[in-house]
């Protein structure tokens, strides 16, 4: 089985390294879009089976961006985890509205986002492959 | 300053109350060439109906009226927060010392004797609405300040949060071993790092809370809701800090505890606030007691006790404990005290309820923090 692809959209490089050296631990293959404009282009050419998308963006926020994959017959269906430093109150409420699967707040703790991450998968939860 | 061009744009707005009218003719006549707004009132009702439509910036106030007479009227002003800055001057024929008192000690500012010397008059009225004026400016001045100052803080919040992503990213990253295997001790330091992350990040989200709740922008959004999972879930989230500091919790919850009406969230967050306070002042080997129940003295309210063995609180702080930054002086437990600020929101977020917060305390043998919820009485 080919490992799973996932699009992060995220803003700051050092969140973006962290997000690739635990993603790739846990055997997903990992592509990153930094700003709002960038983000459906990429997800076009790699073709993502999840995105991880922040809010506060550079050229189109989150929600944003929320709304132009909705508007494009692939992306429309591919599933969306927010990860922002924005308070739950009123934005988890408005992500899931929005279409997302789940919402996290930074700092997030690796176990449960990696948990939904292969809730929204279909994988198996905790049995993700581990480094050796 | 008050120039005249101020006056011309936005002339100041006077109320002249007297019950008879030849009397209020001759103060229009006196004011009226000053360019100010004139406004009358016939009698003390009229005057508060007047001042609470639309607060005007000065009041010039007969004493001998029937019905509410002039003392009254002031009084009435001068107690209500929305029109307590509006000066008053009394105006009167009574020139002895204790009326001129009587009119003090019901708030007014200034004194005019009748009859009114035209001079004086616009004198005085003048003078009184520069103050005001003046005071205004101050008070709006203050209201962007603390605006300005809300804004800020939430601004910074968020912003601390971004840094500490990465250093929380990076730290469990290095802790789980996905940069090569650490040893004994590598693996401690990071332990250390990361439960200062967490205090830091619990900081940030207090600070983020309290700002909310002096804008008025902490939103309780009240369903009915069940305390025993709010305590369950409680009690689990704290479970990692309890077994460190070798305390247990213990849940008793009343066979017949009814829901009640409230926030599932802000719930949580109150047990959670007062279930960490209980802990950081337990002793090892002892046991945190969290009691659920009807509340005997108002029978549609629930009440919870979370009860510990600790210090107690001495009795003259007590009374300071639910305020603002709020500290424990000498807290010998740790050095590190956090913002004072968790009992703060704790009794926000329960008046915001309609709930009531208490705490009973013998020293060295512990306390007990109460707090009601309104019952659920739908079906």
């Amino acid at each position: 089985m080919s490992k799973k692809k996932i699009l992060v959209v995220e803003d700051d490089a050092d969140v973006r390294l962290g997000y690739h050296v635990l993603l790739r631990a846990h055997d997903y293959d990992t592509f990153f879009a930094a700003d709002g404009s960038s983000a459906v282009g990429e997800a076009r050419k790699h073709q993502p089976d999840l995105i991880i998308l922040d809010l506060g963006l550079p050229a189109g926020d989150g929600f944003i961006v929320m709304e132009r994959f909705k508007a494009n017959t692939y992306l429309a269906i591919v599933p969306v985890i927010v990860v922002s430093a924005r308070d739950i109150r009123g934005n988890r409420e408005r992500a899931l509205s929005a279409g997302a699967k789940a919402f996290f707040q930074k700092p997030w703790r690796d176990e449960e986002l990696l948990a939904s991450i292969a809730h929204t998968l279909g994988q198996p939860v905790g049995t993700a492959p581990r480094p050796a | 300053m008050t120039t005249i061009a101020d006056i011309e744009a936005n002339p100041p707005r006077i109320l002249i109350v007297d019950d008879e009218r030849h009397n209020r003719q001759l103060l229009e006549i006196m004011l009226t060439p000053e360019g100010f707004a004139l406004l009358t009132a016939s009698s003390g009702e009229e005057a508060l109906a007047m001042v609470a439509a639309q607060p005007p910036d000065l009041i010039l106030l007969d004493i001998m009226m029937p019905g509410m007479d002039g003392y009254f009227v002031a009084n009435q002003i001068k107690s209500s927060e929305a029109t307590r800055d509006i000066p008053v001057i009394m105006v009167t024929a009574l020139n002895d010392r204790a009326s001129r008192l009587q009119g003090l000690e019901a708030g007014a500012e200034d004194f005019l004797s009748k009859p009114v010397d035209r001079a004086e008059l616009i004198n005085r009225v003048r003078n009184m609405a520069r103050l005001k004026s003046r005071g205004d400016r101050r008070y709006s001045a203050l209201a962007e300040q603390s605006a300005f100052k809300d804004e800020f803080l939430s601004h910074v919040s968020h912003e601390l949060r971004s840094p500490l992503t990465a250093i929380r990213q990076f730290t469990s990253i290095l802790l789980d071993g996905l940069a090569g295997e650490l040893t004994h001790e590598q693996r401690q330091y990071q332990q250390i790092v990361l439960k200062n992350i967490d205090q830091l990040q619990a900081m940030i989200d207090d600070l983020l809370e309290v700002t909310r709740l002096d804008t008025g922008r902490l939103i309780v959004e009240s369903e009915p809701a069940s305390l025993v999972e709010a305590v369950t879930d409680a009690a689990a989230t704290m479970r990692g800090c309890s077994e460190a500091a070798g305390v247990t919790i213990e849940a008793e919850l009343a066979a017949d505890l009814p829901l009640v009406l409230a926030d599932r969230i802000r719930i949580r967050q109150i047990l959670i606030i007062l279930l960490d306070n209980a802990i950081k002042f337990s002793p090892r080997g002892t046991v945190v007691t969290v009691r659920g129940r009807r509340f005997e003295r108002d029978p549609g309210f629930v009440v919870v006790d979370v009860i510990d063995r600790g210090c107690g609180i001495s009795p003259d702080v007590i009374e300071r404990i639910f305020e603002r930054l709020y500290q424990v002086e000498g807290d010998a437990r740790s050095s590190r005290k956090g913002l004072g600020l968790g009992l703060y929101i704790c009794k926000a977020l329960v008046t915001q309820h309609k709930g009531d917060i208490w705490v009973e305390s013998l020293p060295q043998a512990g306390s007990t923090f109460s707090f009601t919820l309104p019952m659920w009485s739908g079906g």
